[in-house]
């Protein structure tokens, strides 16, 4: 699937198979393409090639009223002029289902959201989240092949988005139904999702269960996105089958995750904050990459604590994770230390691209 | 505290007094003409010297006022209704349209308000010339839809743009055709700009001399003209007290289709 506006590539590639009631989403920074091609799957832009089928249908030819989707948008979109009830009952008038089988279909799906006792209420009188509940059931009552999310939590505050989180998150698993989530919040891309695409300029750079994208990130654009972690430039030495060796700025690293780069190639190398561990001695027993670096600043952040840390040769910053360490004695800004990162905790990605 | 409350204070009474003024200048032609409607004299001069409803009975009894009154009423919504059918759909091109030309097109639509009516009135009198139609009740509807659509597109455009299509999609992700989103979710949503532009498609239409003097006949004389013509030769009250009773029914059409506007949009 693609699509262009004029000279402009929105969406360059997507190639994306979804099983039924699975929950996938499509995660990334504003402009990736992420929307536009959530807005081709509901039938609102028509890509300039390729195809889109909804359980063995194709539809991308077909309007969006044709294509049995469910949509639920971030600024909810209940239509103002109609009730609670009219607005559920909507999508049921305009699929014909008779009069006397949707008022029993509404209640049951404002049930489901636990907007009962709104039945009679106009939008304007309702909460934000009570509002996005009821585009939930709104969106539900019609049971549609796919669900279609344009970042739906993004305009409620942190308390009240965690909880519909878990909420649509529930029910999504109890229905069963195939959901398509558009976000550039990687938390709750993570926390929702069976598989999470992360989108980058028109393509996507990565699909997969969310423990892999932050495990395994396939690009240095992904490692980026996704979590934080540090990166250091560096050289290609030599490659065998089980390690490779690579030359950096800071020291040699050893690496013994399967990597491409050919000896002589330009990588860079990254680590997530957490496998980069404090160590006294200079002596590392272990393989891996280990280097003398000055703690700068430190940044409690409840659960965990972070520490920005200088090396020599790089004004580029090494964030390491103390929470672990923070028990023995702590450290203060401008001790000394040799960190270390274990052989198998250290990515390589190619150095050009990002 | 008592300092700022009492500043704040004193700022309301001046603007109170403001508006009082206002009022008075915007009310007071009308407060003369209303009071010359009710006098007795047989010329217009002010102070009126009397009191009688005399003039109002010779505004009933002037056939060419009652006729007038008549064709004012149909043209007017006539005019209005055309004015509606043309200016909401041109509305949904231009706010909701994605083409090259747009925003000339929309100048271009807006362009009737520019030229001066009086330069229209001849213009359109050539028109029907050229093209060998007589004049009557049609072309003077013609030619007050043309000045009364430019009104229903503006306010609707302008509803439009502030009205985020996502409704529409919203619409349409449940089922809804086009024309049934339309009908049952943007027009709805449209009814406060739609209803003022049709007021003032009304007004435009009602009040109008330039273009209905040049393109009205004996037969479809509307009231600003009949009043302008009576003025030629006569300078009795009676015009003061046509006057209000055409203020009166304008009131009342305004009043009667925001009315109805209100309780159809809300379903």
């Amino acid at each position: 699937m693609r699509k262009s506006y004029g000279t402009t590539l929105a969406v360059e590639h997507i190639d994306l198979d979804i099983a039924k009631g699975e929950f996938v989403s499509l995660l990334g920074p504003s402009g990736c393409g992420k929307s536009t091609t959530l807005m081709m799957v509901a039938g609102f832009e028509v890509p300039t090639a390729g195809e889109i089928h909804i359980r063995d249908r194709r539809v991308d030819a077909l309007p969006p009223e044709k294509r049995r989707i469910g949509m639920m948008f971030q600024s909810y979109a209940l239509f103002p002029h109609m009730n609670v009830t009219a607005n559920v009952e909507y999508g049921l008038r305009m699929r014909g289902v008779p009069k006397a089988e949707r008022g029993p279909r509404v209640q049951r799906a404002l049930d489901l959201v636990h907007m009962q006792g709104f039945a009679d209420r106009a939008p304007r009188q309702l909460s934000g989240g009570q509002q996005q509940r009821v585009a939930l059931a709104r969106a539900l009552v019609t049971e549609p092949d796919i669900l279609l999310l344009d970042e739906p939590f993004s305009a409620l505050d942190r308390k009240l988005r965690e909880e519909l989180q878990r909420e649509v998150r529930d029910l999504q698993r109890k229905l069963g139904i195939t959901t398509i989530f558009v976000t550039h919040d990687q938390e709750e891309a993570l926390l929702m999702s069976d598989r999470v695409a992360v989108m980058n300029e028109g393509r996507v750079e990565q699909c997969t269960r969310p423990q892999n994208l932050y495990g395994a990130p396939a690009t240095s654009f992904v490692a980026k996105f996704i979590g934080r972690g540090s990166f250091v430039d560096g050289t290609v030495r030599e490659r065998s089958a089980t390690q490779s060796l690579i030359d950096t700025a800071i020291g040699q690293a050893t690496i013994t995750r399967p990597q491409e780069a050919a000896p002589g190639a330009q990588v860079r190398i990254f680590f997530r904050p957490e496998h980069a561990r404090l160590v006294e001695s200079t002596a590392a027993a272990e393989p891996g990459l280990s280097f003398p670096a000055t703690l700068r600043s430190l940044y409690f952040q409840g659960a965990t604590t972070m520490a920005e840390m200088k090396v020599e040769v790089s004004e580029e910053p090494i964030v390491v994770d103390l929470s672990e360490r923070s028990q023995l004695h702590t450290p203060a800004e401008g001790d000394r230390f040799t960190i270390h990162v274990p052989a198998t905790r250290i990515h390589v990605f190619p150095a050009m691209g990002e | 505290m008592s300092e700022s409350s009492g500043k704040s204070r004193w700022g309301e009474r001046v603007l109170n007094g403001y508006v009082f003024l206002m009022t008075l200048v915007l009310a007071f032609p009308l407060l003369v003409v209303g009071l010359i409607s009710f006098d007795t004299a047989e010329y217009i001069n002010f102070p009126p010297s009397g009191f009688s409803l005399k003039w109002y009975r010779s505004v009933v009894e002037n056939p060419t006022f009652m006729l007038s009154l008549g064709n004012s009423l149909i043209v007017a919504l006539a005019s209005t209704a055309c004015a509606l059918l043309i200016g909401v759909p041109a509305s949904l091109v231009i706010a909701r349209g994605r083409f090259p030309g747009r925003d000339l097109l929309y100048a271009l639509c807006l362009s009737s308000l520019t030229v001066p009516w009086i330069v229209y009135g001849v213009s359109l009198l050539f028109l029907w010339a050229v093209l060998g139609f007589n004049l009557s009740i049609m072309t003077l509807i013609f030619g007050h839809t043309v000045i009364g659509t430019p009104y229903v597109l503006r306010t609707s455009v302008a509803v439009l743009a502030d009205m985020p299509p996502v409704y529409e999609h919203a619409a349409r992700s449940l089922g809804a055709s086009p024309l049934r989103a339309f009908w049952t979710v943007t027009l709805p949503l449209m009814a406060v700009g739609i209803r003022a532009g049709a007021a003032f498609a009304f007004i435009v239409s009602i009040v109008n001399i330039p273009i209905s003097l040049f393109v009205t006949t004996a037969e479809n004389i509307t009231m600003p003209v009949a009043v302008f013509n009576y003025m030629q030769y006569n300078f009795d009250p009676s015009v003061a007290a046509f006057s209000i009773i055409q203020m009166i029914i304008i009131a009342f059409f305004i009043v009667f289709a925001v009315r109805a506007a209100r309780s159809g949009g809300v379903s």
